[in-house]
């Protein structure tokens, strides 16, 4: 498979999650402000800043907002394309890499994206957002999910296939690490938490439903939210789909079948760090981790997973290029012949 | 003449770059009363070179730096023997204006008659040189004047254009070097259908210049004499192409013959220095046969086989 | 242009189905119906089995076509739209029927010309016999736009530079056949014509199990067969691949459908590079040779180093390594020359030099403004000629004498005098007409042309029709894509009948 076509479909992947990730913590958030017991604007702050930082855009958002607000937030992370992690510039940049690959994919999962693309640059997206943001969210979380079940049910088990997985896998490990790290400021920093404050508590709620996980604990845990049992839910669980280990399990699996690689053995850089981290997630109880400290922990984790895809670019992409100017065609033509012209002898 | 060229040229990125491909046109040729006994191309960092004969029979080397680099050099040297005398001397008479029409139909002559890339014959200049050459009435001479005419009317000033301008701002600004004064003549001798072609090559300046490293590559203009052949002009310095001249390639115009060209890939902040320099050898130093077989020049239209 | 004028119909007008009874010839050659009001024998079959789809069932058939077409992507891309609008070709479902008679001396026409032209081609880039003797001015093929002076004396793989060709083909009011142009650089449509195929045959199953249509299907594997035969010496199995300029490109549906019908990788021109005079595509296995292009990318674009400084869609080093012999490319590179329309005037003349033959299609009665006599001619009769540009293709700088306004011939009086050599002109041809079906009027008489595809390797092959465009506006006689043409099946029969 050509290089660039497995680019495109890995990075397709990556963000299409993305902006479904973003449109479930926006709109949980939102939600939970319906709960604030007149909130002023230091709680409001408090309560958006987290959330920007779990972007990792942190200083741009400062750059062109002066306050974190419900309206700027949003702002932010759903509309300004300057942003280019948002999920307006997620959905065009995954439709960006699908359109590169048009022929490689199928004409479902190319329509569908079109649309959801069409939808998000016209005027009614912002129409719909002002009438109802939990509608609005829930178009872009539809069609997100569309878009991976019409990718799993129409697409052929292929190279292309694995690679799509991967940068689905790893972009939903490292969206669920960063959601799960919004609360951090409200946990000692290292040991296992007590049992939260009732406002602690719904913040821990809404960290479950970010990640779609509020029935998955509940069905473990009961209603009682304990930050403890969180963590270990969206970090360790085998079974939950949005868990990080869950995720790097199948990242290991879609690396090796693209290379053919068995388990226990690698052949590239990318395989050898994404065994190991599963390995680590495999071997680690939440008591372990809340030793380290969570927040600790998760950005350990968070760099492993960038490494782990950056060893994939250096395994699968020849000749790989870091930055468009590394790449840019330039010309070089000797100008001797505008330097000081020679003058015959007198 | 016997003289002896290091022609180098350097590039120093500021970052590093790779897939760098090029063509240089830097060997002298063997045509006329010019010999060029030994030519060496050197490429850092070390490149597989390979060549071929082009349009107007122009050597021409390729070669790539497809590995990392942030040097590139290339250095050419060679030795030729040139003729000492022009052509033709000034004061020939050899065709007159009113036939020079005629050459227009010869196979060999058609692109040099033609607008190029940085040539356009237009209406404007058709009037210039009726002005250039009033009172002419023989071609050679009717060239001479326009050379005398560019000489006289256009400033020679270094950095004013650059390695792309085009023969209409040379015009508008009446200031450039020694490629825009070639530009110039072609489009006038052109615009009266004096077959002219663009050469490129070097100066010998006498050992003065030499030290103060004033020495660069030079361009000129050659034109058609029916019954005589390619005649050089230069109309940076309003003389006659002699044994002080080196030829190394001729074509349309610039865009034909530059030295040498290329693509790279990655950064545009660059430094570029070239070196040239020409020492007259006794006429009796060695110098080494290296032109292969088949490199002599051939001025007919037909590319054939080069005899 | 006149009216057509309805044609009265003697009693055997009672062969034609009902939707056909309206319909009237006028004064053009029309395909199928005869001037006396008669099918002609070839559409007989035809008619028999369409005359029975009630005007319902074929309302259903037309638009269960057009939304197969939208959904399997078989558009092209209309330039300037960044939303990534994809239009469909409009599909006629009324094929062109051609007899095997008249097939068989077209075919014979076109493996002449072709035949010619790549003799042309070889003589121009290397000996020039046909200047030096004189029989082409020389000023003619050095003037001609993509006369490509960097690829004189080089030797191409089996001395073949056309390796596909599309030529186009008009029927005239007496309705002979006769060359419009050639399309010797990367000729589009040919997905059309397999498409197209495939979508009649789901439409009217019962007219094709009847038999007697030759079929198209093997384009895909004679064209492989082709690329395979023309790969460097000693290469035993190939590496082909199709180089695209990309999804923006208007014809990159037809890109990607040739390369899945042939099963090789469809690349862009950053996939590839040039080591050592040999070149790769990057894939996630590492780097692999690449041994044949079929590239649809115009010579200018290519490479950067040798031709347009600024191409981002070429790749740097491939024309050193295409002169090395160590990649091939179809088609080669220069091969514009052929399709400047001056050059076309002098096919006549090129077939007769190479093959010491008479045409056996002839060209459109041609006049070159270069020539005084013809220049003269055509600035007093503009209002009965067209006027095109010798370099531009898709129907674009193009005069339509008799529907141009005066100020429209002033301004090409002007640039004929200012550019002769770009200038060639011809009488109006008044194109043969096909029975169309037109919104809101039923079956009418529509303008039409053909391209038949033809690949030039091992022997040649043309694939039995082409694709026939139709002008869709009414009394149009432009069947471009680009403005408001459509397509129709082609039909070549076994048999005359």
């Amino acid at each position: 498979m050509l290089s660039r076509v497995a680019n495109s479909l890995y990075w397709m992947s990556r963000y299409i999650e993305r902006a479904e990730s973003i449109a479930r913590l926006v709109d949980v958030n939102l939600q939970l402000l319906l709960d604030f017991r007149n909130p002023d604007d230091h709680a409001l702050e408090a309560h958006w800043i987290p959330i920007v930082q779990s972007s990792g855009d942190e200083e741009l958002f400062h750059r062109m907002h002066p306050r974190a607000t419900a309206q700027s937030v949003t702002e932010f992370l759903v509309f300004q394309t300057e942003n280019a992690n948002s999920i307006l510039s997620s959905i065009a940049q995954a439709r960006e890499n699908a359109r590169m690959v048009r022929d490689q994919i199928t004409a479902e999962l190319w329509e569908e994206l079109n649309r959801l693309y069409l939808f998000l640059f016209s005027p009614r997206a912002r129409e719909l957002w002002r009438e109802s943001p939990s509608d609005f969210f829930l178009t872009i979380k539809n069609g997100s999910l569309l878009l991976q079940g019409l990718t799993d049910a129409t697409v052929v088990r292929n190279e292309g296939w694995f690679f799509t997985q991967t940068g689905r896998f790893i972009e939903r490990a490292d969206k669920t690490s960063r959601i799960l790290d919004v609360r951090h400021a409200s946990l000692p920093a290292r040991g296992v938490p007590a049992a939260p404050s009732q406002a602690d508590a719904l913040g821990w709620s809404a960290v479950l439903r970010s990640c779609s996980a509020w029935d998955a604990y509940k069905a473990l845990h009961g209603a009682e939210v304990e930050p403890a049992l969180v963590a270990e839910l969206l970090l360790l669980s085998d079974d939950f789909p949005r868990s990080v280990r869950f995720c790097v399990r199948h990242l290991n699996a879609a690396l090796r079948r693209i290379s053919g690689v068995h388990e226990g053995r690698f052949s590239n850089d990318a395989e050898k760090l994404a065994g190991r981290l599963l390995a680590e997630l495999q071997f680690s109880t939440v008591e372990d981790i809340f030793d380290i400290g969570l927040h600790t922990y998760i950005d350990v984790a968070q760099a492993k997973l960038n490494a782990i895809g950056e060893a994939l670019f250096q395994a699968y992409i020849f000749q790989a290029f870091h930055t468009p100017e590394e790449h840019e065609l330039r010309q070089q033509e000797e100008q001797q012949q505008q330097h000081s012209c020679p003058t015959p002898p007198a | 003449m016997k003289l002896h060229i290091l022609h180098r040229t350097r590039f120093n990125y500021a970052a590093i770059v790779r897939e760098s491909f090029n063509e240089a046109r830097l060997q002298p040729v063997t045509a006329d009363a010019q010999v060029c006994h030994s030519f060496l191309l050197k490429i850092l960092p070390s490149s597989r070179l390979s060549h071929y004969l082009d349009f107007y029979f122009n050597y021409v080397h390729l070669f790539d730096v497809t590995q990392p680099h942030t040097e590139l050099v290339v250095e050419a040297t060679s030795t030729v023997t040139t003729g000492n005398a022009p052509l033709l001397p000034a004061t020939a008479t050899p065709a007159p204006l009113s036939e020079v029409a005629a050459s227009a139909r010869l196979d060999r002559c058609y692109d040099f008659l033609q607008s190029s890339t940085y040539v356009e014959v237009s209406p404007e200049l058709w009037r210039l040189a009726l002005d250039a050459t009033a009172g002419q009435n023989d071609m050679w001479q009717a060239a001479l004047a326009i050379m005398r005419h560019i000489h006289g009317e256009f400033r020679y000033q270094p950095a004013a254009t650059n390695v792309h301008t085009h023969m209409r701002e040379v015009l508008q600004a009446r200031t450039g070097v020694c490629q825009d004064f070639a530009h110039v003549m072609l489009g006038l001798c052109r615009a009266i259908k004096i077959p002219a072609r663009y050469v490129s090559g070097y100066l010998y300046n006498g050992p003065a210049d030499q030290l103060k490293g004033a020495q660069a590559s030079h361009a000129w203009v050659e034109v058609y004499v029916p019954g005589h052949g390619w005649c050089g002009l230069d109309p940076t310095n309003n003389r006659l192409a002699d044994g002080h001249y080196v030829k190394v390639a001729a074509g349309r115009d610039y865009a034909d013959v530059s030295p040498l060209k290329g693509t790279y890939r990655g950064t545009a902040k660059r430094q570029l220095s070239v070196e040239v320099l020409v020492t007259r050898l006794e006429d009796n130093e060695p110098s080494y046969p290296a032109v292969p077989a088949g490199a002599q020049r051939s001025d007919s239209f037909a590319p054939g086989p080069p005899v | 242009m006149a009216t057509p004028r309805r044609t009265s119909r003697p009693a055997i007008a009672g062969a034609l189905p009902k939707p056909f009874r309206q319909y009237a010839t006028g004064e053009f050659f029309d395909e199928m119906i005869a001037p006396e009001g008669t099918v002609r024998p070839h559409y007989q079959h035809f008619l028999k089995h369409f005359g029975a789809v009630s005007p319902a069932e074929f309302e259903a058939k037309r638009s269960a076509v057009d939304l197969a077409f939208l959904r399997q992507g078989v558009t092209f891309n209309v330039y300037g739209d960044s939303q990534g609008a994809e239009r469909i070709f409009p599909f006629d479902l009324v094929p062109r029927i051609i007899p095997a008679d008249e097939w068989e001396r077209l075919e014979a026409g076109l493996v002449q010309r072709i035949t010619a032209l790549n003799l042309f081609l070889h003589d121009i880039y290397h000996e020039q016999n046909i200047i030096k003797d004189g029989t082409i001015p020389a000023h003619y093929v050095m003037s001609a736009k993509h006369f490509r002076r960097e690829f004189v004396n080089v030797k191409v793989p089996r001395d073949i530079y056309i390796h596909i060709c599309g030529t186009d083909i008009i029927r005239d009011d007496k309705g002979n056949y006769l060359v419009l142009e050639d399309n010797g650089r990367c000729p589009s449509g040919v997905s059309y014509v397999l498409e197209n195929r495939r979508a009649l045959k789901r439409t009217f199953p019962e007219i094709f199990e009847a038999g007697g249509v030759r079929p198209v299907e093997t384009y895909p594997a004679e064209l492989l067969k082709m690329l395979n035969y023309i790969a460097p010496a000693g290469v035993a199995e190939p590496n082909v691949v199709l180089l695209t300029p990309g999804a923006c490109n208007s014809a990159y549906f037809e890109h990607t459908y040739l390369a899945r019908q042939m099963g090789i990788e469809i690349v862009e021109g950053r996939d590839l590079l040039v080591r050592d005079q040999h070149v790769f595509m990057r894939t996630t296995k590492g780097l692999q040779p690449v041994h044949v292009i079929y590239r649809r990318i115009d010579d200018d674009f290519l490479d950067p180093t040798v031709f347009r400084r600024d191409s981002a869609l070429g790749v740097p080093g491939l024309i050193n390594a295409y002169r090395a012999g160590n990649v091939s490319l179809a088609n080669s590179i220069g091969t514009g020359v052929a399709d400047d329309k001056v050059m076309y005037y002098f096919v006549p003349r090129i077939i007769k030099y190479y093959l010491d033959q008479e045409p056996l299609l002839p060209n459109v009665p041609t006049y070159l403004a270069s020539e005084d006599a013809d220049r003269k001619y055509m600035v007093e009769n503009l209002d009965r000629l067209v006027v095109k540009a010798a370099n531009e293709a898709g129907g674009y700088g193009m005069l339509m004498g008799p529907h141009a306004t005066v100020a429209e011939r002033d301004e090409f009086r002007r640039r004929i005098e200012a550019d002769p050599r770009n200038y060639i002109a011809q009488p109006m041809i008044s194109l043969s007409r096909h029975p169309t079906f037109c919104e809101g009027e039923g079956f009418g008489g529509r303008h039409i042309d053909l391209r038949p595809f033809i690949l030039y390797g091992e022997k040649t092959v043309i694939i039995p029709g082409g694709l026939t465009r139709v002008a869709l506006r009414k009394g149009s006689l432009v069947v471009n894509s680009s403005q408001g043409g459509g397509s129709k099946e082609t039909w070549v029969l076994y048999g005359n009948h």
